[in-house]
């Protein structure tokens, strides 16, 4: 643990502005094998250069939230270098409780909000990566309100991220906010996807809080199936 | 199978082929952004190939690539934004010219200062090549975990060198009439032996050549680390910057550097550094009825009591009045004078980055 931080892993001494970023992973049966390994794989290398970078390692707290069988915190909120010193494995198991995932996450992220408030450390909106494969199996909708809320109101940079055929947007439509709303993996361009991420927060880290809505972020064709996700549903929806 | 992914199963196929396309948020993040290999020439009309994937960087004004035959250099291509458009691609032609005149700044080995103009098949300037600098961002010492990270092992001694050259830089090209207009810290980079490189130097102000040209004004600046004059009369960017606002400018990141990255405005129970900044309280004049905030009194209690003075003239009396603003020289006197106190000292706190609180002495 980074030797200046406190018991909740809030370092004190870094006068840097902090953005709070939870990774909402599904590591429900269907991930596993290859998805799993390739996911793995990104979210290492997402943590070894997000905390290699002098501007994102300041200022990104990471919360790492798996939803397989159950919803768990894998890795609590931390800078991110100290996520990155020991990365947690990531087990394929059980059905889709996004609802409790999205529970979770809702009250987690509150909880380090009002730290840094308490502590008056100033902080950029949080950011939500919610990335799944398949369609919840759990009460999503009451949990999805507050963060999609948030998201509506441009208080929250909330990205869903649908991971092959069988993702269901349906869902995912409803848990996020409309913009910038879902989007799909390229294959399973997971790597790709975590450098654009690393590369954004970099940006947003080195921007003034005050500006962080101006901040441009980079091109997403790398890892973005940009060619279009199944069209809404109009009765069917899962149970 | 689990039965949600048996679910799957049941989406029909005549679903699967209806698509819709992604809202147009994430499709404005798939734009082309003018990457891509070129094939420039040096001034002797030699070909140098710039592939898309040796980019290191783009900014608001051009790419920047690694030239693939010689790694000591880059190259920095102009945007078709300003190629495109004659008075933008003539005023920078004059800008680049002034700095290639600069014989001293073209020299020194602290500056990715432009070294020659490169060429499109047309003869046409499109950009220039410039030394490659190493080392981390002046961030990394904006914390003590991120000095711990960046480099281990250091001290107080140690950073406050790297400010001495930092401000023996601003120093030198302020002697040649360039101003370093945006202190944003990810234009400074660091080596593991303290050296500073200033990069991005084509953001600096230039001096005209000769008595006909006008100086080489440009507008980019961090709010955090820019003269309150400047902030309150956004109007004044259209100026030439002074020299009063650059040492406004260098004297909050000198203290940043040597508080760990604590801005200068930074107080307890106060808001972003900007708005710190706006407030114009100082908590090192203790009259301004603010406190550092919690924890940071035990920093400052090591810096030498002369320095100190120079940041309250600085920040409390050259707030509001330039011309109070101390000079480059004097800052430059008193990073000395603690590197030799830190030198001497056989306390360990006097060079730790987190210290215990001094003790007072009693008279």
């Amino acid at each position: 643990m980074n030797d200046y931080a406190e018991s909740n892993n809030l370092d004190v001494t870094n006068p840097a502005p902090r953005c709070p970023v939870i990774l909402l992973l599904d590591t429900s049966g269907s991930m596993s094998g290859q998805p799993l390994r390739e996911l793995q794989s990104g979210l290492e290398q997402f943590l070894k250069e997000t905390s290699d970078d002098e501007t994102a390692s300041m200022s990104v707290e990471l919360e790492i939230i798996t939803f397989g069988g159950s919803a768990e915190i894998a890795s609590a909120f931390a800078p991110v270098c100290d996520i990155a010193d020991m990365p947690p494995a990531l087990e394929a198991n059980g059905c889709t409780p996004l609802g409790e995932a999205l529970k979770l996450a809702d009250s987690e992220l509150k909880a380090r909000r009002r730290l840094y408030k308490q502590k008056g450390i100033a902080s950029y909106k949080p950011w939500i990566v919610l990335m799944t494969d398949g369609c919840p199996n759990d009460d999503y909708e009451s949990a999805a309100a507050s963060m999609k809320r948030l998201g509506d109101e441009g208080k929250l940079q909330y990205i869903g991220i649908g991971i092959g055929e069988e993702a269901d947007f349906d869902t995912l439509r409803k848990i996020l906010p409309e913009r910038p709303g879902p989007v799909k993996l390229k294959g399973l361009c997971f790597k790709e996807f975590f450098k654009w991420l690393t590369d954004s927060l970099k940006s947003v880290s080195a921007s003034n809080v005050a500006e962080q809505d101006n901040v441009r972020l980079g091109n997403v064709t790398s890892w973005a199936d940009l060619a279009g996700i199944p069209a809404p549903a109009e009765e069917e929806e899962c149970e | 199978m689990m039965l949600s992914n048996f679910r799957k199963y049941l989406t029909t196929p005549a679903k699967r082929k209806m698509r819709v396309p992604v809202s147009n948020d994430w499709l404005s993040l798939a734009a082309p952004s003018g990457e891509r290999n070129r094939t420039i020439f040096d001034p002797t009309g030699k070909p140098l190939h710039l592939k898309k994937s040796d980019i290191l960087a783009h900014g608001g004004e051009g790419f920047v690539y690694k030239l693939g035959i010689n790694p000591y250099y880059l190259v920095k291509v102009c945007k078709d934004d300003t190629l495109n458009n004659s008075r933008k691609q003539s005023a920078f032609c004059d800008r680049l010219n002034a700095m290639l005149a600069l014989e001293d700044c073209r020299k020194a080995d602290f500056l990715a200062w432009p070294q020659m103009p490169v060429f499109d098949a047309n003869k046409k300037v499109i950009g220039f090549v410039m030394p490659r600098a190493n080392g981390r961002t002046l961030r990394a010492l904006y914390a003590p975990c991120q000095v711990k990270r960046f480099f281990p092992g250091w001290d107080r001694l140690q950073v406050t060198k790297v400010a001495l050259n930092l401000v023996n830089a601003v120093q030198m090209l302020a002697r040649h009439r360039v101003l370093v207009n945006d202190f944003n810290p990810d234009n400074f980079l660091i080596d593991k032996q303290g050296k500073v490189t200033l990069i991005d130097c084509d953001s600096f102000q230039i001096p005209g050549a000769g008595e006909k040209q006008n100086t080489f004004l440009t507008r980019t600046f961090t709010p955090e680390y820019t003269a309150p004059e400047l902030l309150f009369k956004p109007e004044l960017f259209n100026c030439e910057r002074t020299p009063e606002q650059v040492r406004f400018s260098l004297a909050v990141v000198v203290y940043m550097i040597l508080m760990s990255g604590l801005h200068p405005y930074a107080q307890c129970g106060g808001s972003d550094p900007v708005e710190n900044l706006k407030s114009g309280k100082c908590p090192l004049d203790k009259s301004l009825g603010v406190r550092l905030p919690v924890g940071w009194y035990k920093s400052v209690s090591w810096l030498p009591e002369s320095l100190k003075e120079y940041f309250v003239k600085m920040f409390v009396y050259g707030y509001k009045d330039p011309m109070k603003r101390p000079l480059i020289g004097d800052l430059k006197a008193e990073l000395e004078n603690f590197i030799e106190i830190m030198r001497k000292s056989t306390n360990k706190n006097q060079r730790a980055i987190c210290p215990e609180k001094r003790k007072t002495e009693k008279k």
